[in-house]
């Protein structure tokens, strides 16, 4: 389980990003059933920018994975990272020092 | 409309980006304003003057490169960081060309940032100058 400790001042600030990335999984499922690759590019894109400026690396490693399969419009390298950050959210902790 | 405050304005059409950049400077007392895209951000510039602008290079609606040549163009002679990936190359180039006066890389780590914010407002000494 992917644990990952925050500064107390940034609870909030934190739980926000993380509400909106768990958001962003149902616009990924959206976007995919459409063939939608320039929305599936840009929330990678911007998964790559933020998530590790909020303490997830691994997020900016599935974002830029998202971005890359998009630009090059594999599906099933999409459907494959839309598992892992759903994966990675479901399990993953946060906790606030 | 003009601060007499120091003040930021942060350019970045990222939300997430833009929260976590603004709650940074806020703790360290500074005024912040946000724009979503290159145009938003030149508009809010020109009528604020705001002492830094911490602009993204990649926006829509007008990009970052565009929106600081604009701002040089029109007389802003305030400070501007370029948000930015890439710390050399012709992209850093550009961006340097374009009329930013130093690059803040990306992803965003809260002590580089606070760190160069503070050195542009004049803080690093513990004496502010602007």
């Amino acid at each position: 389980m992917p644990t990952v400790q925050v500064e107390k001042d940034m609870q909030a600030l934190v739980q926000r990003f993380l509400a909106r990335k768990r958001g962003d999984l149902d616009r990924l499922r959206g976007a995919l059933a459409t063939d939608d690759f320039e929305t599936m590019r840009r929330i990678g894109h911007d998964l790559k920018g933020s998530g590790e400026a909020f303490g997830f690396p691994e997020l900016s490693g599935f974002g830029a994975e998202i971005e890359r399969a998009a630009v090059s419009s594999n599906r099933q390298a999409l459907r494959d990272q839309l598992t892992a950050v759903e994966q990675f959210l479901s399990h993953l902790r946060v906790t606030f020092r | 409309m003009h601060l007499s405050q120091p003040s930021v304005l942060i350019a970045e059409d990222n939300e997430d980006i833009r929260e976590l950049v603004s709650h940074q400077l806020r703790r360290m007392g500074v005024e912040v304003m946000v724009a979503e895209d290159g145009q938003r951000a030149l508009d809010l510039a020109l009528a604020t003057r705001p002492t830094l602008v911490l602009m993204d290079m990649d926006m829509p609606v007008m990009s970052g490169f565009d929106a600081v040549a604009a701002l040089r163009a029109q007389g802003y002679t305030g400070q501007i960081y370029a948000l930015t990936a890439y710390q050399d190359g012709p992209e850093a180039d550009r961006a340097l060309a374009s009329g930013c006066d130093a690059l803040l890389g990306k992803p965003i780590r809260s002590d580089r940032l606070r760190s160069h914010v503070a050195h542009a407002l004049g803080r690093s000494s513990g004496a502010p100058t602007v």
